[in-house]
């Protein structure tokens, strides 16, 4: 019992520390977060850039871009990705933070987190990408411990509420998945 | 058992029994900093497609002189304001409740705006596409300012009913929790607050900011102080002053804050200064500048924290008729001599006047420029800048700007280009497509014979008191493509030169020389320079 609570522990801390820190999303159950994305990754991040697009019609935007290496939850497949989400900073002069956008800490780069995105053909600025499904909503962080990989869930309203360990995820949508033919 | 030794695990259980609660029980979390007095301002660029988000068009007392998609989100920052927002009322979701921060903050309605602006600009826009689950977000940090940005792919809903229909999701709801983020409040796992991370259902709920949204801002910028000024009434009186009543006015030194009435601006609220009080600081009596409008009035009395700036009261300016968009008043344009030819688009036309907001068309000697991609550039109410485009003819053109409410001309001179110009179309250097070919252009005196040369090298090839060419490696490579009679009603000579069989990559230079038809005397005067890449 001394075991199992030091090691819940800082799981229960990095959830507390990781919970969202700043508009509003769609809110979606885990099933719904399948059946709306092409691909959920469990990956680790292996590059992180931000880039700038200054558009005629929608003015400045900053987009940050990055690439998962990793496994699909769907079918096992070992794919690598770039996810686009709006927000960042190219420097410190230069950029946004964006209230839908994950933390720095979720985003860094050896970060192994689990994913959801979707192609959208216009992200703003008439950029297409790959979007991290829900912005912030759509990536979990995920850490080791003694009974596993656990992913770190963000609490009521988000796709995954509690940790859970990754396996379960695993099954969870793949069976989803498979429900909605994907 | 000793009292000390039970403090250790009691302290151990105590913090795991926090560390492990539920998140749900997490409260208002702060993004950093504050909205300074400075940037207290809040403007709508309404480019909502949706109808839904702009068929609201029922007048509101409580909201003066605006509808649709503007006024739902003026309600939503309203929400925010310390006390009530007039009589609170212009919400069936929360009868006289609107204004329900109970903080020293106060936002300052400033009506319209005429672009997205920039990420500072404290202006919310719609955003063309879809954010992948993504509503609506605000660009911070917020200490120089913020901007609010809704996705265009939700079906937008300006209420102002609680019964928004299916499918759709409420612009004001929406707008209060982005605002939040605004004013310096992230997220909270708090069911039922404002400040939820993901909507629930359409939004409506989200209208009225609960406890902890409002610990929030109080946290952000304090309770509202018990001597922070209160507006409680507002009279327009016939004379057209505006008498405001209240408390908590200064002697002296009182700034009135109203909104502006003419679309664009700045975002400054139009301020009357050093406005003395009267019935120990219950009344002002002021003349509203002729650039106030319908609106909100805030009175700042001579302090300047946030405690000083009162609650924001709807004053019916104008009859609460916001003036109307105008036709197009050009006062000037420059330059309004121009040369036939533009080489590299150096030469850019600005018009100036007023009545510019909306220009949808530009219209140069009978040609409207391309809205997209865009050849002219609408810089607020009152400036157009665009490239001169080739026109038909040398002398007078008219340039015309057009909007919804009319239009408005004036004229230019079109002369011919002294010394002589080529211009190679997407120039200098050019890739152009061999099946396309080269358009090119060289300006120069009605009837001048041009000498239209091409060579691979700019290495200079000269035959004193001939010709001086800045091409050609010493005539080693020179060609003459052709001879051209300058056109004397459009002061060029036109030429499409076909490029088909050259590779990609082949690259070659331009250069012509005139012969004026008036005074025909050599060496050739030569033009300018120009290079093309023939692309694929």
């Amino acid at each position: 019992m001394k075991k199992l609570l030091l090691a819940a522990l800082p799981l229960a801390l990095l959830a507390w520390v990781a919970a969202p820190a700043t508009a509003k999303i769609e809110r979606l159950s885990l099933e719904q977060m399948v059946e709306k994305t092409d691909n959920a990754l469990d990956a680790e991040i292996v590059a992180h850039q931000v880039f700038k697009v200054d558009h005629p019609r929608d003015g400045e935007l900053y987009f940050t871009k990055l690439t998962l290496a990793g496994r699909s939850l769907r079918d096992g497949r070992a794919t690598t990705v770039d996810v686009v989400y709006a927000g960042g900073f190219i420097d410190e002069q230069n950029g946004v933070w964006n209230s839908e956008a994950p933390s720095e800490d979720d985003v860094r780069i050896g970060n192994k987190v689990v994913a959801f995105y979707r192609f959208v053909p216009n992200l703003g600025g008439d950029v297409s990408a790959n979007a991290l499904y829900t912005s912030h909503g759509g990536i979990y962080r995920t850490q080791s411990g003694p009974a596993g990989r656990v992913v770190l869930g963000r609490g009521e309203g988000y796709a995954i509420p509690f940790n859970t360990q990754i396996e379960n995820l695993t099954t969870s949508v793949r069976t989803f998945s498979e429900k909605f033919g994907k | 058992m000793k009292l000390k030794n039970l403090a250790l695990p009691a302290a151990l259980i105590g913090s795991s029994m926090f560390l492990l609660m539920p998140q749900d029980l997490q409260g208002f979390t702060l993004i950093g900093g504050s909205l300074s007095l400075n940037q207290r301002d809040v403007r709508v660029f309404n480019n909502f497609e949706d109808v839904g988000a702009n068929n609201n068009q029922t007048p509101d007392a409580n909201f003066p002189g605006y509808f649709g998609a503007p006024m739902a989100i003026w309600k939503g920052i309203s929400e925010w304001g310390s006390d009530l927002h007039g009589n609170g009322n212009g919400d069936p979701h929360q009868n006289g409740g609107i204004g329900s921060g109970g903080a020293n903050f106060n936002a300052s309605w400033q009506g319209l705006a005429i672009g997205v602006g920039g990420t500072n600009d404290n202006i919310a826009s719609a955003l063309p596409g879809s954010g992948g689950g993504v509503l609506a977000f605000v660009e911070t940090p917020i200490s120089d300012g913020w901007r609010m940005r809704f996705y265009e792919n939700w079906n937008w809903a300006d209420g102002p009913t609680a019964s928004i229909g299916s499918n759709t999701i409420d612009l004001q709801g929406v707008a209060t929790h982005e605002y939040g983020h605004s004013l310096g409040l992230g997220h909270t796992n708090v069911s039922g607050a404002t400040m939820t991370p993901s909507i629930s259902g359409n939004g409506v709920v989200d209208r009225s900011i609960a406890a902890d949204d409002i610990a929030g801002v109080q946290a952000v910028y304090g309770v509202k102080s018990a001597s922070k000024p209160r507006i409680t009434g507002l009279v327009v009186n016939v004379n057209d002053t505006v008498t405001v009543t209240g408390t908590n006015f200064s002697a002296t030194g009182n700034e009135v804050w109203f909104t502006q009435a003419a679309t664009g601006g700045t975002g400054f609220p139009i301020k009357v200064v050093n406005v003395a009080s009267t019935g120990g600081g219950t009344s002002i009596t002021v003349t509203p500048p002729a650039t106030a409008g319908p609106g909100d009035v805030l009175v700042r009395n001579s302090g300047t924290g946030n405690a000083n700036l009162s609650n924001a009261w709807p004053a019916p300016l104008n009859g609460g008729v916001i003036p109307g968009p105008s036709a197009p008043q050009i006062s000037g344009i420059s330059p309004s001599i121009v040369p036939a030819v533009n080489v590299d688009d150096s030469v850019v036309v600005t018009v100036t006047g007023t009545g510019f907001t909306g220009v949808s068309s530009v219209v140069v000697d009978g040609s409207a420029l391309l809205f997209f991609p865009p050849q002219f550039t609408v810089s607020g109410d009152t400036q157009v800048t665009f490239s001169m485009p080739k026109v038909t003819k040398l002398g007078a053109i008219n340039v015309q700007l057009i909007n919804a409410e009319g239009s408005g001309i004036v004229g230019m001179s079109v002369i011919a280009n002294n010394p002589p110009a080529l211009e190679v179309s997407n120039s200098n250097p050019s890739f152009v497509l061999s099946v396309i070919g080269l358009t090119i252009s060289v300006g120069a005196s009605p009837l001048d014979t041009i000498f239209l040369l091409a060579s691979p090298s700019n290495l200079p090839s000269s035959l004193p008191g001939i010709l001086n060419a800045s091409i050609g490696d010493n005539f080693t490579s020179l060609i003459l493509l052709g001879n051209l009679i300058v056109n004397p009603l459009t002061g060029r000579a036109d030429v499409q030169l076909p490029l088909s069989g050259l590779n990609p990559g082949f690259s070659a230079f331009l250069q012509a020389g005139r012969l004026s038809f008036i005074n025909p005397t050599l060496p050739l005067e030569m033009t300018n320079v120009q290079q093309f890449t023939v692309l694929f």
